[in-house]
């Protein structure tokens, strides 16, 4: 038999009969061939009998062709797509099949009990059709349009319908095929769905005459929409029509309740209330509204017995259980106030209402107990509570010191230690959560035990005893090890002991049971700043983390000076530049913020606004006189402006007498060759600071210039006896060579020159080094070394000389003898050194820490 | 300073209390050229007020603007239109929302004046800031605050009502559902309860603001 396969074209093949196939009689009637197809296609699942359903797929396709050219059903007529997305059924079958779904569909729809019961729609959506890509593909946009016409669907059957097809993901292809309006409704239903009214509606059955279900939903959306929107224009007419239908609906209820109270019929709002418990006794709505028309009577017993009903239902609704609380307090039964209280807070800790509550339950309850003549233990502890809570710290110590001892209760011992802490009495706290820990242990109470572990180490954190308190916070995390307010504090512990690592673990671990906390992410930022040093995506990671602690508290300016120094030692100085300057904005007064911006200015070259923020530093701190003469002399030195520079410096040296100064005075004087009052300040900052290399380096090379070789001796020997060999100045070789040469050990002076050379190709080291060969008789050596040097700086008359004089081949032993108590070598007396001696480089060497 | 004028500065205690200040001089920060220079560069970053203008600008929108209490009443009359099942649905399905929680908290009880305390509060901070700053005159301010203090009287029940929609105002402006961010609050409410010298202590809810001396 020929057929015609829509991929393969007309194809041979054998097959059964497709009436037979699809098990029923030749028909015209597609609907009937679809459903057919539909029941067959549930014994022949694709997956399972692959050739089963190819079969009978083409069965299917071959009735579908043998159809005359009647009109095709369709399934429900307002809903015809627009046609560039109506898939002909008359040559592609998934279009059928789609079809056949959208029938099925309908019929969910339109059948109301059906329609609000989501587990109608996931079994529809069970279907094998969905299973077909291309068939999914065309009901993507079939449904689509559907339900843009048929909205009344509750939040669980849009969830449903979302997961399904994602529309919110797709909706790209939405808007290319649907005009706008219609997606951004059907997106804005279904988003909002949880918020749209209720569909568990009583109608009665049957519907009144001639009306459908939509119809009254269509009535009612108007209605609420308008009364929402404060549109009181047709209300009658909305509800004369609402009352056609006699539906029992919760929302147009509330409705009338809300405008039952704006025009102050509080007999109508109370007959409302009153249906609403009636028609719906399993929601508290009724409850809650009826409880709180007797508050407002000040009926508390009334207002109770509804809270509490509403309770029955909901146990933990939080406004049944702060009203509840609040007739208690009113009926003067304190303990019952004070126990739901304790309940709200626990339920919502945010919640203010039931704090202020607390508050007056807890001075009403202190007031009643004061007039008792005597407590029992219960009575005791919570008159104790009641003032700590409110604030009567020294009354709760007091109390608690009479007769905790006597008492075995771990809740006293705790609230005792908390009181101790308020008052600032460390070591009775401290006493006091140690014994309530001896009894927690004793009792085996878990929970008691984690309190009083967590308080004493947050007590002895607070002391800065960090050891102790990390000891502490460990007990209590091997209690509770996802309890993230203890990971917190013992992280927080960690970084004060500077264990950095493990602070950013534990902090780990506290964000990952929870994001609330900004403090968690500025304690973990803080100790990835502190490792910024060992590698900057620490500095990366730590900005991070305090982007999200000022995404929450904007005004921290500490935290957005800590950004501003990590961005600075990033070099990525505009950014550097954006966190001082919104610190500043938010306190001008802090110096270190002006000297963030005076070190990005300098960065980023902008001198007048360096200025500026340097006047500003100034004006913070006035005992900072030595810094604000240094940022202006280092920014007079950046303009190339050396001479004011140095008048700067100096001027601030002999005015404020600081080191950093000094400093910057004896470099200038240095660069000037003004060398004795450069020795003059560099020889009081090496006092000051017998460490500070540069500065012995510096004065070694002062000493060399002005021929004090003896001091010149001392200061390199001081410079190499605290400088690592790492970072020794390349020049020091050459300096501690060239003293070696002038002592005469001329053996050592060769080995500290030439280890000079291999670092720096300096004619002024070959010449010395020529002249120390010289010295050792080494001439040969001697003349390639001046012949070198001579090369390499020929304009230098010094080289020259030494190598014309050592052309002469003079016997350096007969001079050696005759001139043996000289303090100075032949060599140099007779070829002395006229120009000055390059030094090393003069860098910027001082930059007060950032912290 | 008579007792209605002391009662007017109560309205702003709790940011007084916060910020460790003054709560019965109009000059909450003492009057001197550094609490004029503080104030004036506190006006600029945290209010953008840099003149009179600005200032009032500002009264305006706290004031009859409604400030930050028309976007929380928007939503109390919406959420009053929702049944308690349809709310709690709601949050399940949006636990990101933070000012959600915090309106279903509060609407019932906040019902008739919202979150205008948050305002009012800083009404009253503001006049006298502004006088602080130059920016009103001393009597502008007080005018300003005794007027406003008696709307503000007549709107709640009570210190405990106003301290609450204060507190809630807070919460909502800046989202805060944390424990920390309530406590530090409730520690200034403890403080203004429980201090004898507070205003809240020291004088009757429903003292005669037109006559009282």
């Amino acid at each position: 038999m020929l057929k015609f396969n829509h991929r393969k074209g007309w194809i041979w093949a054998l097959v059964m009969d497709c009436w037979s196939r699809l098990g029923i009689a030749q028909t015209q009637d597609k609907r009937a061939i679809k459903k057919a197809y539909a029941v067959a296609l549930k014994k022949c699942h694709p997956e399972d009998d692959p050739e089963g359903f190819q079969q009978l797929r083409e069965a299917y396709d071959e009735a579908l062709q043998l159809l005359s050219a009647a009109p095709s059903f369709d399934v429900i007529p307002q809903t015809a797509v627009q046609e560039d997305v109506v898939p002909d059924s008359a040559v592609d079958p998934d279009a059928s099949l789609a079809e056949l779904f959208l029938h099925e569909m309908t019929e969910l729809y339109l059948d109301y009990p059906r329609r609000i019961d989501v587990n109608e729609w996931h079994a529809l959506f069970q279907s094998e059709v969905l299973w077909r890509l291309e068939v999914k593909s065309q009901l993507h946009f079939q449904v689509f349009h559907f339900v843009a016409h048929h909205s009344y669907l509750p939040s669980d059957v849009w969830q449903v319908l979302e997961a399904q097809f994602s529309w919110n993901t797709n909706s790209l292809s939405l808007y290319e095929t649907f005009p706008e309006e219609m997606v951004e409704f059907v997106l804005e239903e279904m988003n909002l769905s949880v918020w749209a009214p209720n569909y568990q509606l009583v109608f009665p059955q049957p519907l009144p005459e001639g009306k459908k279900y939509d119809d009254y939903l269509n009535v009612r959306a108007e209605y609420l929409e308008q009364m929402s929107s404060q549109i009181f224009d047709e209300e009658e007419h909305f509800v004369s029509e609402l009352r056609v239908f006699s539906v029992i609906d919760l929302d147009v209820f509330l409705v009338q309740v809300q405008r039952a109270k704006q025009n102050n019929n509080l007999v109508l709002v109370n007959t409302l209330y009153h249906q609403i418990v009636e028609c719906f006794p399993n929601t508290i709505d009724g409850y809650v509204g009826l409880a709180n028309l007797a508050l407002d009577k000040g009926d508390w017993s009334g207002a109770a017995k509804y809270f509490q009903s509403a309770l029955t239902i909901s146990p933990e609704h939080l406004v049944s259980i702060r009203g509840a609380a609040r007739c208690a307090l009113s009926l003067n039964n304190l303990s019952k106030s004070i126990e739901l209280l304790n309940l709200a807070v626990v339920l919502c800790d945010y919640d203010v209402e039931s704090r202020l509550l607390l508050l007056r339950a807890n001075t009403d309850l202190i007031v009643h107990y004061s007039g008792l003549d005597s407590l029992d233990s219960a009575q005791l502890l919570q008159l104790a509570q009641s003032q700590y809570d409110t604030a009567q710290y020294q009354n709760c110590v007091a109390g608690i010191q009479r007769w905790v001892n006597s008492c075995e209760n771990v809740n006293a011992f705790y609230l005792l230690g908390l009181a101790c802490e308020k008052l600032e009495t460390t070591d009775e706290a401290d006493q006091a959560y140690f014994q309530g820990i001896s009894l927690a242990d004793q009792q085996g109470d878990k929970a008691l035990q984690l309190q009083l572990h967590f308080a004493r180490g947050r007590l002895f954190a607070n002391q800065e005893k960090y050891q102790f308190a990390i000891e502490q916070l460990e007990l209590a995390l091997a209690i509770d090890e996802k309890n993230h307010e203890v990971l917190h504090h013992l992280a927080d512990a960690f970084r004060m002991q500077d264990n950095n690592k493990r602070c950013i673990e534990l902090s780990d671990q506290a964000i990952a049971l929870t994001q609330k906390h900004w403090i968690y992410y500025s304690t973990r930022g803080l100790a990835y700043f502190d490792l910024g040093l060992v590698s900057d995506t620490n500095y990366y990671l730590a900005i991070e983390d305090f982007t999200r602690v000022l995404s929450s508290e904007p005004g921290f300016v500490r935290t957005w000076l800590l950004k501003g120094h990590c961005e600075f030692n990033l070099k990525q100085y505009e950014a550097a530049l954006l966190c001082y300057q919104e610190a500043y904005e938010y306190d001008p007064e802090v110096a270190r913020i002006c000297q963030g911006l005076v070190r990005c200015y300098f960065q980023l070259n902008e001198y007048k606004a360096a200025l500026d923020a340097i006047e500003k530093y100034a004006q913070c701190d006035d005992s900072a006189v030595e810094m604000v003469y240094y940022y202006k002399a280092e920014l007079l030195r950046l303009q190339g402006l050396h001479p004011q520079a140095k008048k700067l410096y100096c001027e601030g040296a002999k005015t404020v007498k600081e080191v950093i100064l000094w400093c910057g005075a004896s470099e200038c004087l240095l660069l000037d060759d003004e060398w004795h009052e450069a020795i003059y300040y560099l020889d009081g900052i090496v006092r000051y600071d017998e460490n500070d290399v540069v500065s012995h380096l510096h004065l070694a090379y002062a000493y060399i210039a002005t021929q004090q070789w003896s001091e010149a001796q001392k200061a390199i020997l001081a410079y190499f006896k605290h400088i690592q060999p790492k970072d020794t100045d390349d020049m020091a070789y050459f300096y501690q060579g060239l003293l070696q040469y002038y002592f005469q050990d001329y053996t050592t002076a060769a080995a500290s020159l030439n280890r000079a050379l291999n670092r720096q190709n300096l004619a002024v080291i070959r010449s010395f080094l020529s002249l120390t060969y010289y010295e050792l008789g080494q001439v040969d050596k001697a003349i390639q070394l001046a012949e070198e040097a001579a090369l390499l700086a020929p304009r230098n008359p010094d080289f020259l000389v030494r190598l014309k004089g050592m052309r002469k081949k003079l016997s350096p032993g007969m001079f050696s003898r005759l001139f043996s108590k000289r303090t100075a070598p032949f060599s140099i007396s007779k070829w002395p050194t006229t120009e000055v001696l390059p030094h090393h480089e003069f860098k910027y060497r001082y930059f007060p820490e950032l912290m | 300073m008579r007792d209605a004028q002391f009662w007017a500065l109560g309205v702003s205690a709790i940011l007084t209390q916060m910020n460790g200040a003054e709560h019965d001089q109009l000059h909450s920060r003492g009057n001197t050229a550094a609490a004029k220079k503080d104030i004036i560069h506190s006006l600029k970053v945290y209010w953008s007020v840099n003149n009179r203008e600005d200032l009032l600008e500002n009264l305006v929108w706290l004031g009859e603007g409604g400030g930050h209490n028309l976007g929380f009443i928007e939503w109390v009359k919406l959420f009053q239109l929702k049944s308690e099942h349809r709310i709690q649905a709601y949050l399940k399905a949006n636990p990101e929302k933070q000012s959600m929680f915090l309106v279903a908290n509060y609407y019932q009880s906040l019902s008739s004046v919202g979150i205008r305390a948050w305002d009012d509060g800083r009404y009253v901070s503001l006049c006298r800031w502004g006088a602080t700053a130059g920016y009103l005159t001393e009597d502008e301010a007080w005018g300003r605050i005794l007027a406003h203090a008696r709307d503000v009287q007549s709107a709640f029940t009570g210190w405990d009502q106003f301290a609450i929609s204060y507190i809630a105002g807070k919460q909502y402006w800046q989202e805060k559902t944390e424990v920390d961010f309530l406590m530090k609050e409730m520690a200034h409410v403890t403080a203004l309860n429980t201090d004898k010298d507070s205003p809240w202590v020291k004088l009757p809810w429903d003292l005669d603001l037109n006559t009282s001396i």
